[in-house]
């Protein structure tokens, strides 16, 4: 999209490609969106039922999740070791 | 000893975070003792791999619900009976450590922010009770009652035939369809 992503163009542009894809509007039940403000909008222009994707609720419930006290020092530490082991500068040959 | 390599956790997904942490308690072993002979080397206590283990056992669940959905063939249906799931999974249980309850609670509180008023979203009802791995039992107890209010309010929509039987109604469909 070469314009601003306001809900009208979203709309415009969705409706172009429902058109192009020879599918038609009428067959379309649901809509599966983000819950981006512009998306709502755009879904709501186009006269067709949508919701939020399940598994983006989910995801951000889980980032809200990590960052608590405990499990965000764990997760960190987790990187900071994958990281050192990761960079080949430190890789030594240990043998077994 | 067995050669894995340490899964590099980055921002944008919290799953990449879930595989860090999987591949470090299995790697616990091999990078505590690296930590002796390699001077710049990360320590990683007994403790640290117990909360990691933890966590990862809370968040294991959720991972995967999150790989069975994003299945192309997976439905709309699903949502609903993952959701409830993935809300038993988060119960407190009384073992957990503080990190633990404060995990669990974080993640369902907002899970259940996002999902409010999902019962008004009559797709996700109908959608469930008409899936015949699912039906109106993978419903909350509440929710059974409404999915048969609208499903009743949808059939009565639909122009039923002179006697009024729904048998005859499908067997009409069904002839036009084949």
């Amino acid at each position: 999209m070469n314009c601003a992503h306001t809900g009208e163009e979203i709309a415009a542009a969705i409706e172009r490609a429902i058109d192009e894809s020879g599918i038609g509007k009428d067959k379309v039940h649901l809509v599966i969106r983000d819950a981006a403000s512009s998306m709502k909008k755009a879904c709501r222009l186009m006269g067709v039922e949508s919701w939020d994707c399940f598994l983006h609720k989910v995801n951000l419930s889980v980032e809200e999740g990590v960052r608590v006290a405990g499990v965000s020092e764990a997760i960190s530490k987790a990187k900071s070791i994958a990281q050192f082991f990761n960079s080949s500068s430190h890789t030594v040959e240990v043998s077994t | 000893m067995k050669q894995l390599s340490l899964v590099q956790s980055v921002e944008t997904r919290w799953n990449s975070a879930y595989y860090c942490l999987e591949s470090i308690i299995q790697n616990s072993g091999a990078i505590r003792l690296a930590a002796v002979s390699i001077k710049k080397c990360p320590t990683l206590s007994e403790v640290d791999v117990e909360v990691m283990e933890r966590v990862v056992e809370v968040l294991r669940p959720v991972e995967r619900v999150s790989k069975l959905l994003e299945s192309r063939a997976e439905a709309i249906s699903s949502v609903l009976p993952a959701y409830h799931t993935l809300k038993r999974c988060l119960l407190r249980d009384e073992l957990d450590g503080d990190e633990v309850v404060e995990l669990k609670e974080a993640v369902r509180k907002g899970l259940d922010n996002r999902m409010v008023d999902y019962v008004k979203e009559k797709f996700l009802l109908l959608a469930t009770a008409l899936d015949p791995r699912y039906k109106l039992q993978a419903l909350a107890v509440d929710d059974r009652v409404m999915a048969r209010a609208m499903l009743q309010f949808e059939l009565s929509r639909e122009e039923l035939p002179q006697d009024g039987n729904l048998t005859s109604l499908l067997c009409s469909q069904s002839s036009i369809n084949y």
